[in-house]
């Protein structure tokens, strides 16, 4: 039985984090394809997360730390590891070359150093890099001679490897993507968390050329990797002909058109841009089109287009139909939405379910549509009781121990659950027209196990890059009072008891943001603030989704960035 | 109102006799800088990216010397096209703070408004491949014009190198350069854009890029990628100079490397090559040192200004004596992508020299073969600033743009 450990550099992270378990899962996999033998976890120290946050990579320097965490895992595993597994996980625009030399750098070190003990074992190493680096690349040219011996092995994002003829036999590509996939989460869930959806009231055309009114408008400008992935595995999972011609149709969404265009080049097929040619060059009837759109809400867009494509001699059975969103799928199982059109029936699959908003009861008195292209900063009144309504409201759940409970408030976790990446990205806005960075190291810590806070913290994270600490309530609330003896206590107590959200706060670089719900009298702020500064870091702002307290804020020497507010406590 | 002088530029606007157009005529003209200089672009009937962000540091120049500058735009319309797709008129505001209608000459400004809609730009309309195209309209390539003080150098280079992450562009230049295409944005990118932001007291830097097709004379090649980077700061072979007239130590651990060879080629204004060395990669450049050895030092291992940089204590305290990619790595790294990964080249061009640095032939000791031009006398004044401009070959079944 070999063991294993794994080492996992995070680029573009601020703070520790632990490993998801389907990232341990896929290390163990590949570890037994490639020793073909049964493996386990290493029980001591089993696997490592170094952050590597945008100073970390971009100071020369400081990517020093990825050779001193590579040799400080091989020193203490080399008793008890067959298998190191090194992993550069993130942005792959961040992956610097001075990150793999030191990589490897610090493995051939290992290497010489135990064919130099008298009792050395024969360690090997997997490295898991976003490209396979060419044979005349830096990096692998330290490796050279250990990659030859089969000491060592890399492998890409694609499941390329150094394996060379040997691969086949260990694994195919596809099961190493599909295990990559899950464990880096896969594109569909992504999708749905990431596609923005706008809440206004937005024009579109109704039946006969009328206008009519969507209360939603979808933006999925955060999401075209995901969009090219799920869209790349549709094409090949239906089996399209090699010849088959992509024709998509986005004009109010240019977050289609990159990965139409994407996908079309990978697989070397034609992209056709149904708004920008006047009438498709005519079909013949052996042609086979994909017809992809955006966005199906009533199926009269696709219709107008299936006539377009059929107008020109297509023959129906040679239309397949992809879209992205689709409101009132008809298979959930297939991800399908049925449409019947000129006698003809399309299962046309999409990515992502959404609701139907052409249910409006406003159009009698609507002031006037909303602007799909721009936005303002803040949530205007429209927009935000729009979602409150929608929301409903509640008793305050979550309270502080140092006041009473609301007796009636917007139920906040609804409206973040449901509205979660637009927020995110006008929070993304705000950061920047105030000065505060993204990307950047920056940290924002905000209260743990907190609904609306949680999901906030997650879209944060998988929209804007920013890592999101949460910190218990009762370390908050005791933080937030005046009583400093009670701070001294609990600071000495998690000093102790080191928790893990200790270790990230305390492990990050750079400064450090606080983010909440709702800002009512300011303590949660107060105490969340305290905490960070106990660590010796810097606040960089206050964020919040709803300050319904503007003068306690005023007050503060730190900026309060929040999207709507008024005075209320 | 005084008349301008002329500088009359190539048919062919390559870089190089773009450069040559410019410096002939101001020797002509017998002053580096002429009150009034108009740059003639009507005979232009192709300008090379790199030549566009030369002009702009030309520009920059004399704007910083208070002097005025016209542009005679070109009278073949694709030309003019491409300069608007490329965001030219922007770029010349953002660097000169004055309208693009200010300077260009009264007889091409006939040429505003010629275009009443996207669809008469013929440049765009001559696209065929729908991913190039959309990244064009999109203004991927166009010249940026960026301010460093307005923001950290880690965030802005990390978000120009984001840039080249996103799934168009990596299709893009997966289907068309042979080599790891995230590579661009990740060390290409990022490492051109660090020394470019790096140098002291720049103010402005300049990226663009352009793929291009084989030229109708030379069908050898299928065409190649450009992608170039100008600062205003200080040269980059002075501010090397400044560290070692202050005593400092500029050459980092690099024990990983064994030492190369390289082929240096030192040549006159008009290419008569003055001296050919071998020279070692281990070569640490001294006070005494020529300025176009201290140049190409520059690009050898472990060389930097600053060895010993704020942040280098904390860090280097992990690796007493062996920092494998620690300061001075920058250029070693856009070199060995550029040049090893994807056999293209790498020029630079600052103070009085250009540099360019490609692969040395199959037959010789040398790893890399540079040559480096002296342009300029003494007496006349030096180069604006940083120019790198890296070339990457595209794959021979490929046509660029």
């Amino acid at each position: 039985m070999k063991r294993f450990r794994a080492l996992q550099f995070r680029l573009g992270a601020a703070s520790p984090n632990e490993i998801k378990p389907q990232c341990i899962a896929f290390y163990r996999w590949l570890v037994q394809r490639v020793t073909l033998e049964d493996v386990e976890i290493s029980p001591d120290n089993p696997i490592d997360y170094v952050p590597l946050s945008y100073e970390d990579i971009g100071q020369n320097n400081q990517c020093t730390r990825v050779h001193a965490a590579c040799t400080a895992a091989f020193a203490e595993g080399r008793s008890s590891v067959d298998v190191f597994v090194v992993d550069v996980e993130g942005p792959a625009s961040l992956a610097r070359s001075h990150i793999s030399i030191q990589i490897a750098h610090a493995v051939s070190l290992a290497i010489a150093e135990e064919d130099d003990r008298t009792d050395k074992r024969d360690m090997q190493f997997i490295l898991i890099q976003h490209e396979l680096p060419p044979e005349t690349e830096s990096s692998r040219i330290i490796l050279a001679q250990h990659l030859e011996s089969g000491r060592v092995a890399i492998f890409s994002h694609a499941g390329r490897s150094t394996l060379g003829k040997q691969s086949p036999r260990r694994y195919n590509l596809e099961e190493f993507r599909l295990k990559l996939t899950i464990a880096q989460g896969s594109p569909e869930a992504l999708l749905s968390r990431k596609m923005i959806r706008r809440v206004g009231r937005f024009a579109m055309r109704g039946r006969k050329g009328a206008i009519e009114c969507s209360r939603f408008f979808y933006d999925g400008r955060y999401c075209e990797a995901e969009i090219a992935s799920l869209l790349e595995d549709e094409i090949v999972r239906a089996g399209l002909p090699d010849d088959c011609r992509i024709c998509y149709w986005c004009p109010d969404s240019p977050w289609l058109t990159a990965p139409a265009e994407a996908v079309a080049l990978r697989l070397g097929l034609r992209a056709t841009d149904l708004y920008r040619i006047e009438s498709p060059s005519a079909f013949g009837a052996d042609d086979y089109v994909l017809l992809l759109v955006d966005c199906m809400v009533t199926g009269r867009t696709f219709a107008g287009l299936l006539d377009r494509l059929l107008d020109t001699g297509l023959d129906s059975s040679r239309v397949y139909g992809v879209t992205v969103l689709a409101a009132s799928p008809t298979d959930f199982q297939s991800h399908t939405r049925r449409m019947e059109h000129r006698g003809a029936i399309y299962e046309v699959s999409y990515f992502m379910a959404i609701e139907n908003g052409t249910e409006c009861d406003w159009c009698e008195q609507c002031p006037g549509y909303t602007n799909r292209q721009e936005e303002y900063l803040r949530l205007t009144a429209d927009e935000h009781w729009e979602m409150a309504i929608a929301a409903g409201v509640k008793r305050e759940e979550d309270v502080p121990d140092y006041r009473l409970g609301m007796p009636v408030v917007i139920d906040y976790p609804q409206v973040v659950d449901k509205n979660a990446p637009w927020l995110v990205s006008k929070m993304g806005v705000l950061l920047a027209e105030e000065g505060v960075e993204i990307p950047g190291s920056n940290l924002f810590v905000c209260p743990l196990d907190e609904h609306g806070s949680s999901v906030l913290a997650e879209c944060l994270s998988l929209l804007l890059n920013l890592d999101v600490v949460g910190i218990p309530r009762e370390t908050v609330d005791t933080f937030g009072s005046d009583n400093e003896p009670l701070r001294e206590a609990e600071w000495r107590r998690i000093g102790e008891k080191r928790p893990i959200w200790y270790v990230r706060l305390g492990g990050s670089v750079g400064r450090v943001g606080l983010l909440d719900e709702f800002n009512a009298s300011g303590r949660t702020l107060l105490g969340l603030r305290r905490v960070v500064e106990r660590f010796g870091k810097d606040v960089s702002c206050m964020l919040v989704l709803n300050d319904l307290n503007p003068e306690w804020s005023e007050h503060q020497d730190v900026n309060v960035l929040s999207l709507y507010g008024w005075q209320s406590y | 109102m005084r008349q301008p002088e002329t500088v009359l530029l190539p048919p062919v606007a390559l870089v190089e006799p773009t450069e040559k157009a410019i410096h002939d005529s101001l020797r002509e003209m017998g002053t580096p800088h002429p009150e009034v200089l108009l740059l003639d672009m009507s005979q232009c009937e192709y300008i090379e990216v790199s030549a566009l962000v030369y002009l702009l540091a030309v520009l920059a120049d004399r704007v910083a010397n208070g002097l005025r500058t016209r542009l005679r735009l070109p009278e073949h319309k694709p030309t003019r096209d491409f300069m608007r797709v490329w965001l030219m008129p922007q770029a010349v505001r953002s660097i000169s703070g004055c309208r693009f209608f200010d300077l260009v000459a009264d007889d091409s400004r006939r040429f505003f408004g010629e275009n009443e809609t996207p669809e008469g730009n013929t440049y765009t309309r001559a696209f065929h491949g729908g991913a190039l195209r959309h990244l064009v309209n999109e203004r991927f390539f166009a010249l940026n014009c960026i301010a460093p003080q307005r923001s950290s150098t880690t965030h802005l280079v990390a978000q120009e190198s984001a840039r080249w992450d996103e799934p168009l562009i990596q299709s893009v230049l997966r289907t068309h350069l042979d080599g790891p295409a995230s590579y661009v944005g990740s060390r290409i990118v990022y490492e051109s854009m660090t020394n470019a932001l790096n140098h002291g007291g720049a103010s402005t830097v300049v990226t663009a890029s352009k793929f291009c097709a084989s030229s109708k004379h030379d069908t050898s090649n299928a065409g190649h990628f450009t992608v170039s980077f100008w600062d205003d700061g200080t040269s980059m072979i002075e501010t090397l100079l400044e560290a070692l007239r202050a005593g400092k130590e500029i050459k980092s651990g690099t024990a990983h490397q064994e030492p190369e060879e390289h082929l240096l080629i030192f040549a006159d204004h008009g290419g008569r090559t003055r001296c050919e060395q071998i020279v070692s990669s281990a070569l640490v450049p001294s006070i005494a040192s020529e300025r176009h050895e201290v140049l190409f030092a520059l690009t050898l291992p472990g060389i930097t200004r600053d060895l010993h940089r704020v942040e280098c204590d904390r860090a280097c305290a992990y690796l007493p004596d062996q920092s494998a990619a620690g300061p001075g790595m920058g250029l070693p790294v856009l070199l060995n992508t550029a040049i090893d990964v994807f056999r293209g080249s790498v020029a630079f061009r600052t103070d009085r020299y250009f540099m360019n640095i490609k692969r040395a032939s199959g037959s010789s000791v040398a790893h890399y073969r540079a040559k480096i031009e002296l342009r300029d006398d003494p007496d006349w004044p030096p180069f604006r600033g940083n120019m790198v401009t890296v070339r990457l070959p595209l794959k021979k079944t490929e046509r660029g743009q």
